[in-house]
């Protein structure tokens, strides 16, 4: 394998960094060695570098893309030699990427003419490399947060999760309400993989839950086969009904876009509950689902009515939805608590407190605008087991947390510590 | 580093070996077995990853090893446990002879007391086998780095008897199901070969492999009916198995056609959650019905 191709997939995996893929110099060292049993025909080169230098799902698009990017400027260019070269009657043939850079395929590369075999591939190559790369980087330059767009970039796994760059962290603290479409989009994406991480995270916090405390007497008894040495630990586990799920979620104008968060970041509770309900409501309670990034409902919504809490409520409790509610059932309310001067019946949300396990309210709105104006927030808090503010999309994040951990919290004075620390409750 | 297979007589025996691949798999496995490098197969349930797997190992004429992750599975389920109640009988017997410790610990902490699980036998084994870590998403985060020397140096070490290498490389598979993310050290150490649920002529080909006795006509109703539920965005999806598995069912009722009643009453082995069925059921209404029989 010549310099000419370390070179070039040196600097492949450079593009590559900066886009935010960053494979890592063991990666690297893979790539090269895979080209050298693989050879240089373009789409085995494409596939041993998907498989070496890109390992996750995610990235692979963006990798294609790049790649298509990368080596169609070569190839452009090195068709326009090899014309060139054809003219002057010094071979060229069909262009080749592999040829044109310089890159040593296994057993395909062909004569070369004098001129190239005297010159250093890489020497012959690197002006020409340097423009690609340089246009290539320069539009990636666009996508990129200021202070790596310049300068010398350095991958560690530590800028490899998506929510370190600059970007993805303003989002997470940007008000919901601020949020643009295009910002939405990009939000969503990012929920995604936030759920997907906190689904891991909670499944570390839960496991010891799961497991159990020692049991003493079943330890002991066990150890008796082998002499009484105590070698592996008998877990009693804790006996709890499953607990349902089911989210009641607001989705008028004003609070849409953090239950579309929401809805997305609730992804994992499956992992957590027996089963899983979501109901979305305006001025009635319809059940609904996300797919292909959209809330689909199944029935009729007006989303463009004002939000009326108290129809909302007096709908869901009076209906068929009703049985949904039992003392193993978790209940989600997320909503700004904006009853637009209508009666909010708070009466009707005690009930529910009542027969259902626990009962948490999230509400995407400042604390500092909770009970002005028409908001009822206090009204309904005094009914709830916690009232926790996610305006940020941290945190949502945090409040989904919260309400996956209730399965193993139940409806105790563990919820004081959430009451003390990130929520607010007052009395009317 | 070094394979004795080129890329298309991989393709080819695989399909031999009863698995319709595809180009990106060829290279995976390749790559795998010229530069000795674990494959990590992330994808959905019933994608066929298991499958390759087991497609590897008869195309290799190897044996197929096999450790099913959980949540909890530590060293002594994955790599080596002790004999102890062999070790205390030992100990009893030497006690009664009066044999020095140093003689009887010598003894005891040799291979012969050793309980040997799937990723020692993997790498003792005498000819080259077939590793599948199946599911690695279920084990633990402390697993997934115990790992991390197996297959970074195709080694495990154990403290009694020091570091063991592998005599002949195993090929080794690693299948998750995103369950959870996996670590950066763990997908740096594999190549990475992502599998999605196949397009409807690559499932129209594994069918017409796995299902040889379905009727071709049966098969393309069959093909487009699961295209069909998946387009509905169900809540779970029917995966490729639980197709082949369907079609399995079809040949065994001696279906000749699709119709209603028919799907009817084997929808449960394409749709296994209770909200998804009443959304399924009008993917079947729109199926003819059975025509009469004269």
């Amino acid at each position: 394998m010549t310099d000419g191709s370390v070179n070039m997939l040196r600097d492949f995996a450079e593009v590559l960094r900066r886009s935010g893929i960053g494979p890592s110099p063991a990666e690297l060292i893979d790539a090269v060695h895979a080209l050298t049993v693989v050879g240089f025909r373009r789409d085995d080169l494409k596939a041993a570098l998907a498989a070496t230098l890109v390992k996750q799902i995610a990235h692979r698009k963006q990798f294609f893309e790049l790649f298509d990017d990368y080596f169609k400027l070569e190839d452009g260019e090195a068709a326009g030699k090899g014309r060139r070269q054809r003219r002057r009657g010094g071979g060229g043939g069909e262009p080749r990427v592999s040829e044109e850079l310089g890159l040593g395929g296994r057993g395909r590369r062909r004569e070369e003419p004098p001129e190239r075999r005297n010159s250093t591939p890489s020497r012959e190559v690197a002006p020409r490399r340097t423009d690609a790369r340089g246009r290539l980087v320069a539009t990636l330059g666009k996508h990129l947060p200021p202070e790596r767009s310049g300068g010398t970039y350095h991958s560690s796994p530590l800028d490899r999760p998506r929510v370190e760059s600059l970007s993805h962290r303003r989002l997470l603290h940007a008000q919901l309400s601020d949020l643009t479409a295009d910002d939405s989009e990009e939000a969503r994406a990012l929920a995604a993989f936030l759920a997907r991480r906190l689904a891991h995270r909670l499944r570390r916090r839960t496991a010891a839950y799961r497991r159990g405390v020692v049991d003493i007497r079943g330890t002991v008894r066990r150890s008796l086969s082998r002499g009484g040495a105590l070698i592996e630990p008998r877990f009693r586990r804790r006996r709890r009904r499953p607990a349902c799920l089911l989210a009641l979620c607001d989705v008028s104008f004003s609070v849409r876009t953090a239950a579309d968060l929401f809805m997305t970041l609730l992804a994992p509770a499956r992992m957590f509950f027996r089963s899983v309900q979501t109901l979305a409501f305006v001025d009635k309670a319809v059940p609904f689902e996300i797919e292909n990034g959209r809330l689909v409902f199944d029935g009729t919504i007006d989303l463009d009515a004002r939000s009326d809490y108290g129809r909302a409520l007096k709908c869901f409790w009076e209906g068929a939805n009703r049985q949904l509610v039992n003392r193993d059932t978790v209940v989600l309310f997320l909503g700004d608590a904006r009853a637009n001067r209508l009666p909010p019946r708070p009466d009707l949300l005690a009930q529910i407190a009542t027969t259902a396990r626990c009962l948490l309210w999230l509400n995407p709105e400042r604390v500092d605008r909770w009970n002005m104006g028409d908001s009822m927030m206090a009204a309904y808090a005094r009914y709830c087991d916690a009232v926790i503010c996610c305006d940020t999309l941290e945190g949502l994040v945090e409040a989904t947390r919260t309400a996956l951990l209730s399965p193993a919290r139940g409806r105790s004075h563990e919820w004081t510590a959430v009451l003390a620390s990130d929520s607010f409750r007052r009395d009317p | 580093m070094s394979s004795t297979w080129t890329l298309s007589e991989l393709q080819t025996g695989l399909r031999t070996a009863g698995y319709v691949s595809a180009p990106h798999i060829d290279m995976a496995l390749f790559l795998a077995l010229a530069l000795q490098k674990p494959i990590l197969v992330e994808g959905p349930v019933g994608v066929g990853k298991t499958e390759l797997a087991k497609a590897a190992a008869k195309l290799l004429g190897s044996r197929l090893i096999r450790l099913q992750c959980y949540e909890g599975l530590d060293e002594s389920h994955a790599l080596y446990e002790w004999n102890y109640q062999k070790q205390l009988l030992r100990l009893q017997s030497d006690s009664l002879r009066g044999a020095t410790w140093s003689e009887t610990e010598r003894d005891i902490f040799s291979r012969e007391y050793l309980l040997p699980r799937p990723l020692l036998s993997a790498i003792t084994s005498p000819t080259r086998v077939v590793l599948l870590i199946d599911e690695v998403d279920r084990a633990d985060e402390e697993f997934e780095a115990f790992l991390l020397e197996l297959l970074g140096e195709l080694q495990v070490t154990i403290p009694e008897l020091g570091t063991l290498r592998a005599e002949h490389s195993p090929l080794v598979l690693l299948t998750s199901n995103r369950a959870r993310e996996l670590s950066e050290a763990l997908r740096r150490r594999c190549l990475h070969l992502p599998m999605e649920l196949p397009d409807s002529s690559r499932e129209l080909e594994i069918l017409r492999l796995r299902v040889p006795e379905l009727d071709e006509q049966l098969r393309l109703q069959a093909a487009k009916f699961v295209a069909n539920l998946r387009a509905m965005a169900l809540q779970r999806s029917p995966s490729l198995a639980e197709s082949v598995d369907w079609c399995r069912a079809l040949a065994a009722l001696g279906a000749r056609e699709l119709d209603r009643a028919i799907a009817k009453d084997t929808l449960g082995l394409l749709v296994k959650l209770r909200e998804d069925r009443e959304k399924a059921a009008r993917a079947v209404e729109k199926l003819p019905r059975k025509a009469d029989t004269p």
